[in-house]
Parts: structure tokens; sequence; C-alpha cells
């Protein structure tokens, strides 16, 4: 048993086994498809922010393309317009006219070489008296360039005014000044502003603009940049080509307008846009792992209700078994096919065992049986040549009285004995049995002990084991009179308590030694009779069970006395039971 | 036997039941926090000194450029004018029964608005200071230009000039204001330390065109000996400019001013201010937020203060390229 409970706490148990398993090929199957799955889905991801910053960046250098051309068309419609003007006041009030139309457009100038204003329009504002260092005015880029642009730049002209503007400029042809003259548009730069602010990639990204010098002509963030808090990396921008690139968790898209001054950089990235969703994918799959693990556990809960729990229960159930065959009483299970069988199948096995065992049992108890009446029918021949003996010499001295009572008594003896084959009889007969006996026994031993019976008269009809006396009355004879100087006296009573027949034999002889008194019960001591009192002793428990049967008393020199307890059987129980 | 079987069986259902009510309690909790994430964005209350200057518009361009970046609810409110301590400390009071989670506060007066910063502390709203502080400890956090520092450099401007005396007139604002106070002091600690240097008259004006005009007018002609005067904010600044062209006085008066307007860059360029010491309203404003939202994020804060950048614009550096971008902002109108 131990090594077995030994065992059992070493070993997985059944569900447990299985919930790792089924968990742990669940999380397994999980982890390589979020793999195989996130990278795929990064992958197109990827792709799908590159194109779209690619795009972005392509609109906005289009769009701004589309605005200085159309900004070029314009200077070369008004320097037209100047060719054809006599005057300069014709110019004033046309330039005027344009920049009140045309709310981008701050001022239009005429420049001479030196840079010296001919004339100029500006939606009525006031022109400085004393202008220092006119940053609208590059003489030597203005002479250089049929078409030309001054960066973006604060334009101080004005009385008050000092608002950011691009300058394009180109030479223009007039009757009205001999030397060189240009004609100048400075172009609200903010408006070029907000076509690249509208561009956004992404809740972050956006779009910048630099020069081909890499200097930052305008940029979202602008502000920022100068207040020092954000920095563009232009030196690792202004050397890549065209095109996109990838850098550091940025993706960054390039693209050099026509003119080839200009190049629009988008910045887009790729942690806000792709680790945000694949992030979300992650959170979805760790749900989905967790709910898997969850329904994992509730249908191993529901294995271990329906498979494992039963096998426990059998396991038990046959310890119980195992401990106590002969009581156990087992009901089968209902649960799946398996288990059902396996459970009805032990209860048959255990109602199987239980009968064989029982009827090992009676067939024990009936061999039993027989070998004890086979010893009941025998008379010790010894006896019965002693008591001839007797009686012939009875004859021979004349001493017929005596001798027709000692046959009397013997054939008496016999008759009980015999009873018509029957284990139980009266207790009034086996009495009588006593009796004859103790006749027969004290013609042989003359004047070596009397006897005596103290019979309770109630108790007669009741029924006990044939033989039951005699041979504990032998003993008395044999092992405590006999052995005796003086007279012996053996007292035999039967009454009852509340219960039981109580029978008593009880001698005054010289005792049994107390290592004898375990031994009398335990081993065979024949007896002159062919019974011994261990005979008596087992009979009477077999027929009736462990709470009867014989217990002995004995004092060394003081005596012996020998009490059998029988249960009360009437004649009619007695009948019933087939003895 | 029979009996123990049930008492697990009914184990076994409690079990489940309370495994499937987690389950479905777990996917309703994950619903809800992003829900609330959406609607819990932080509110920070911005309660600033005035809001109609160049300077004051250029912190509110800066706190919402931070407030669009990280995504947090700005409310942008000033006194009426830099005088009202009293609406500043109704607006605070305003913040916390808003429940803002950090206000950014620029002090008019550095002690009238203790109790109601207090109250905020109290409240457990995270207090972040801009321009101007206050006379406590309890706070989380101070953004501003160093004003000593400023002042010091409007006296290095003062001290460029060649003449052989300096007498120098002050014109300061509001003699509570801490921010004035300080640039004050470093200037005068600066400038003093050339002997040319003596200050005539210090005078306080109110935080607006018309008393900084009349205030100068009369420190003039009270001290015709005056070749110097300075003056620490946008509106002062602009009334000591008119005073100097009233008074004809373009080319007598070198006149160092603080912050910058389009009529400051136009008296700048014409002569009637000689220098101003350009502060970093875009930044202050930026930062501020910047920090108040790290300081509910994190409830944590390293640094104690935090300085920006000042530059020294003459008349001929004013239009160096980089200049250019500090002394006119580009506004997306």
């Amino acid at each position: 048993m131990g090594k077995i409970k030994r065992k059992q706490k070493e070993s997985i148990s059944l569900s447990l086994l299985l919930i790792v398993l089924i968990s742990l090929q669940a999380v397994i199957l999980l982890g390589i498809c979020t793999v195989f799955f996130v990278s795929i889905y990064s992958d197109s991801l990827y792709e799908a922010v590159t194109m779209n910053s690619e795009q972005a960046v392509s609109q906005a250098a289009t769009t701004i393309e589309n605005y200085s051309d159309g900004i070029k068309e314009n200077l070369q419609l008004v320097s037209n317009k100047v060719e054809e003007c006599q005057n300069w006041e014709e110019t004033r009030d046309f330039f005027e006219m344009m920049t009140s139309m045309r709310s981008e457009v701050v001022a239009i100038m005429l420049y001479d070489r030196e840079g010296n204003i001919l004339s100029y329009g500006s939606k009525g504002e006031v022109l400085k008296e004393n202008i220092r260092s006119n940053l609208s005015f590059d003489g030597g880029l203005f002479a250089q360039n049929d078409y030309c642009v001054i960066a973006p730049h604060v334009q101080n002209l004005f009385v008050n005014r000092y608002p950011w503007v691009v300058t394009v400029a180109q030479k223009v042809k007039t009757d009205l000044y001999e030397g060189e003259v240009y004609l100048a548009m400075d172009i609200k730069f903010s408006s070029i502003a907000a076509y690249v602010d509208n561009v956004g990639i992404g809740q972050q990204g956006y779009c910048y603009v630099i020069d081909s010098n890499g200097d930052i002509i305008y940029h979202p963030q602008q502000q920022l940049i100068y207040a020092g808090l954000k920095e563009e990396d232009l030196g690792m921008v202004g050397s890549l080509e065209d095109g996109v690139h990838k850098s550091g968790g940025i993706i960054y898209s390039i693209q050099t307008l026509n003119d080839g001054n200009w190049r629009v950089i988008g910045v887009s990235y790729t942690s806000e846009l792709i680790q945000s969703k694949i992030n979300d994918v992650y959170r979805l799959i760790g749900m989905n792992a967790v709910i898997c693990l969850i329904a994992a556990a509730l249908i191993m809960m529901l294995i271990a209700r329906m498979v494992s729990k039963p096998v426990k229960d059998l396991v038990g159930a046959m310890k119980e078994f195992e401990q106590d065959a002969e009581n156990y009483r087992y009901k089968s299970v209902d649960g799946i096919y398996e288990i059902h069988t396996l459970s009805s199948s032990f209860e048959h096995m255990v109602i199987i065992i239980q009968e064989l065992m029982e009827k090992v049992k009676q067939e024990e108890i009936t061999l039993r049986k027989t070998e004890l009446k086979a010893l009941q029918a025998q008379i010790n021949p010894h006896f019965l040549y002693n008591t001839l003996d007797s009686i012939q010499w009875m004859c021979e001295q004349g001493e017929m009285d005596k001798a027709v009572k000692m046959v009397s008594a013997l054939a008496k003896l016999f008759r009980i004995s015999i009873s018509k084959g029957r284990e139980l009889i009266s207790i009034e007969d086996e009495l009588n049995h006593a009796r004859n006996y103790l006749i027969i026994q004290s013609f042989r031993y003359k004047d070596q002990f009397t006897y005596r019976f103290e019979v309770d008269e109630s108790i007669l009809q009741y029924r006990c084991n044939k033989i039951t006396l005699q041979p504990i009355i032998e003993n008395a004879i044999y092992h405590g009179i006999d052995r005796m100087v003086d007279e012996g006296e053996i007292v035999i009573s039967a009454g009852q308590d509340e219960e039981d027949i109580i029978f008593r034999v009880s001698d005054n002889g010289v005792g049994i030694p107390e290592e004898k008194v375990e031994n009398i019960l335990k081993h065979d001591i024949d007896g002159k009779s062919g019974i011994g009192i261990k005979n008596v002793n087992d009979r009477i428990k077999i027929y009736f069970g462990d709470k009867y049967g014989l217990h002995v008393d004995s004092e060394q020199d003081e005596g012996t006395t020998i009490t059998i307890r029988l249960p009360k059987i009437t004649e009619n129980e007695g009948k019933d039971k087939v003895w | 036997m029979n009996e123990t079987m049930r008492v697990k069986k009914m184990q076994n259902k409690k079990i489940s039941i309370v495994l499937s009510v987690i389950l479905l309690l777990s996917a309703v909790l994950s619903g809800c926090e992003q829900v609330t994430q959406v609607q819990q964005k932080p509110y920070i209350a911005v309660v600033a000194k005035a809001t109609e200057s160049r300077f004051w518009k250029s912190v509110a361009s800066g706190v919402s450029t931070a407030a669009t970046e990280y995504g947090v609810k700005v409310t942008f409110e000033g006194a009426r004018n830099e005088e009202d301590y009293a609406t500043q400390n109704d607006l605070i009071m305003k913040a916390v029964e808003n429940r803002a989670q950090a206000i950014v506060f620029s002090a008019i007066d550095a002690n009238k608005s203790l109790e109601a910063i207090q109250e905020a502390r109290k409240a457990g709203i995270h207090v972040v200071i801009i321009d101007s502080g206050i006379n406590t400890e309890d706070i989380d956090l101070e953004i501003s230009t160093d004003n000593y520092a400023a002042g010091e450099m409007a006296a290095d401007a003062v001290l460029a000039n060649k003449a052989q005396e300096l007498k120098i007139g002050i014109v300061n604002f509001d003699i509570n204001s801490a921010n004035g106070r300080q640039r004050e002091e470093g200037f005068k600690n600066k400038v003093l330390q050339d002997k040319r240097a003596e200050i005539v008259d210090i005078i306080n004006v109110e935080s607006n065109i018309s008393s900084g005009n009349k205030g100068t007018k009369r420190m003039i002609e009270e001290h015709p000996e005056i070749n110097v005067i300075a003056t620490f904010n946008e509106w002062t600044s602009l009334g000591v400019g008119y005073a100097v062209e009233e008074k004809e006085m373009l080319e007598d008066i070198q006149v160092v001013g603080f912050d910058s307007n389009v009529i400051l860059a136009d008296m700048l360029e014409r002569g009637s201010v000689d220098a101003l010491i350009l502060q970093n309203p875009f930044s202050i404003g930026y930062l501020g937020i910047e920090n108040a939202y790290k300081l509910i994020k994190n409830n944590k804060q390293s640094e104690t203060v935090i300085f920006t950048d000042t530059t020294l614009i003459t008349r001929e550096n004013m239009f160096d390229e980089n200049n250019q971008k500090i002394l006119f902002p580009i506004e997306n109108e």
C-alpha cells in the first residue's frame, strides 16, 4: 500500500497533463501564427506607409510646382504689361491693381541695376523713406538670370510691414528707363507654406522644403526648430537622393522640384504608423491567447469531471475493496462509455468475488462440520472396553443390579450420542447424557469423586450442541480428580443469564497449570471418549459465532471451572435452521 | 462518498462560473479602457499675464503647438491688464473647479496669488510657472527667461555705447512683478560696474503704452541729461519709443528695450529704439505645456528651473538671416 501511495504522489494526474499539453500546443500554435502574421502584416503596412509617404510628397511637390509655374506666368504677364506702359504712373496704377486683386502678391517692384525703386505697388502701403539693405533685391542674382527666385525672407520696404515673402524676378524691357530694369514680385510666403502644412502623413508625419544647399526653406514646425526645441538632420537628408529612404524608425520620402532648386522632404514615423498597428495585433492575439487558455482550462475541467475524476473514484473504490472485501458495496457510476463499462465491470467483479468468497467459506464450514460429525460418531474404544470390562466383572460378582444400571446407562449414552444424527438436542437430553456418563464413570472410579447437578428447570427445552458437557466432565475426571488423594467433587450447573444459556463444570481437583490453560482451547488434547475440549469449543463457535464458546478458569490445587456459553435456541428455531 | 462527489461537482461548477464571469469582465473592461482613454485628455489651464501683446501671442502659439503634439486640452486665458492679479486668481480658482490637472501660470504679482496657488496645490494640481514667478517654493517647475542674465544683456548693449558719460534712466513696470525686478537688478549690477554709468532715475509705470509714454516723457523733462533709457517689457518699450520720437531725441537717447513686435521692429530700424532683448516666448509656451504634460504622466520632475534663450538684436544685425526668424515669427494666417 505504502509503495502505491508514494508512486501516486510522484506521478502527474491525467487532467493536469492534458491541460499542460493542450495549453502548450495552443500557445505554440498561436506564437507561430503570430510571428508569420505579424511579419506579413508589417511588410504590407510598411509598403503602404512608403507608398502613402511617396504620394503625399509627390502631391506636395506637384502643388508647389504648379504654384510656382502660376507665379512665373503671372510674372510674365506683368512683364508684358509693363512693356506696354507709357509712363511710371501707369505702371504704379497697374501694380496697385494687381496686388489688390491677388492676395498672395504682397508687392510688385521695378528696380534699376543698383536696386533703386523705379516704380512699385503694394495694396496702398507706404514705402519707407529710408530703406536700409533691401532684402528683396539681389543685384548679382538678377543680372545673371532671366528668371530667379530669392529664398524666403522678411520684406522690409513698407512702414510697419515685415511680411515673410519669396521674391521672384525677371528682366523686363521698357522704354521708360535706359539701363537694365528688373521686375520683382514679392509673394506672401505663408500662402506657399499653407500647401506644405496641409500635407500630413499619418498623425505625426509632415513635409518640409529645403533648398539645394540643404537649408530649410519652410518647415511646418519652423518655430520649434528656430527655438532649438526640434532638430532636423539636414546634413543626412541633404545627402540623400530622391526616393524613399528608411533611417532609424523614420521614413524619408524625397523629391526634387522641376526647377532643380527646392526639394520636398516627407517625414513619417514607422513607429507611429506601423508599430501601433502591430501592437494592436499583438494585443488582439494576446487576448485570443488568454481566451484560448481559459477555454482549454474549462475543457480540461470538463474532461477532469467526466474522465479523470471517475477514474480516481474507481481507484479509491478498488482500494477500499482491497481493504474490506467482504462487506464492500459498490454501485456503478454513469459517465462516458469507457468509464461506465469499467465501472459496471468492477461492480460485477465485486459481486462475483464476494459470491466466491461466501461459497468458499460455506464449503469450509461444511467440511469442518462433516469432520466434527465423524468424530462425534466415534466412541473411544478404550472407554467402551473399560466399561464392558466393568460390566463383565459385575456380572461375575453377581451384582446384577449394578450391571443392569451400567448397561442401561451405556445404552442411553449411545442413544443420545446418536440422536438421529442431529447436532442440536434439548438441554434435558444433554444433561441426561452427562448423567449417564457420570453413572458409568462413578462405577469405575468408586469413591473417588461425587457429583452434583444444579439445574435451572426453565431452560431444559432450549437446544444445545450434543456432547458438549461429556468431554468437559471427562477432562475434569482425568485431569482433575484422578490425581487427587482425597475424594473429589464435580458440580455441573445449567443456568441462564438475560441472553444466553450458561453451563458450568467445576471440580476441586489439582487444577490446570497456567501455561496449559491457554493451550487447552487451541490444541487437540484427545479425550479418552474421542472428543476433546477444543472440539467442543470449535463446534459451538462454528454454529453460533465467536461470541459463544468455552472459558477456562483454573487455580492450582483449588480446582477448575469451565464455563460454556450458548445462545437460547428453542426447538423451532433449531428446526428452522438446517444444521 | 456520494455526498463528497456532489460537493466536488458543485465546486467545479462554481469554478467554471467564476472563470466565465472573469472572462466576460476582462473583455468588457478592456473595451471600457479604450473608451476612457479617448475621453480623458489631460486638461491644462494656462493663466497668462495678458493675451494681447506680441510676446503673449507667441507664448500662446507655443502652447497650442505643444497641446496638439501631446494631445492635451488647453485653455489659454489672461488678465484684462498686467496689474489685474485678481482676475488671475479667479482664473486659477476656475481651473481648480474645472479639475485641471496642471496650471501653467505667469504671476502678475509675486505675492498676491500665493493663496490661490496654495489652493491649487492642495487640490493636487501641478503648477508650472512661466515667464514670471511667485514667492513660494511650492511649485513644480519654473520656465522662463533667465531674467537676471537678460538684464545683464541689456546692460551689455548700453555699455557698447561710446559716450563719455552714461546718464541712465530706467522705466520699469509693476514693482511687484518678479521678472521685471530681476531684469532691473541684473541690469543695474552689470551696468554700474562701468564708471561711466550713473543711474539718474528709476520709475515704475503701468504695463501699457500710454503709462510708459507719459512716465518717460516726464522723466526726460525732469532729467534732460539722460542719454540712455532701459526698459523691460514690450509695452513699456513701445511707450519709451513713442516718447523719444515725440521728444525728437532719436539721436540723443539710446533706448534698450525688451521683446518685439512689428512697431518695435520699425522703431529699431528707424532708431527710436537702439537694441531689443528678445526672449523666446514660443519656447516658454511650448516647454510650459510639454513639462506640465510630463508632470501629469510621470508625476516627477528632475529640474526645478528651465531657462530659455535670449537674443540681443540691434539695428545692425536685425536682418541677419537667423535674426529675421527670431524678430519676425512666421505667422500662418
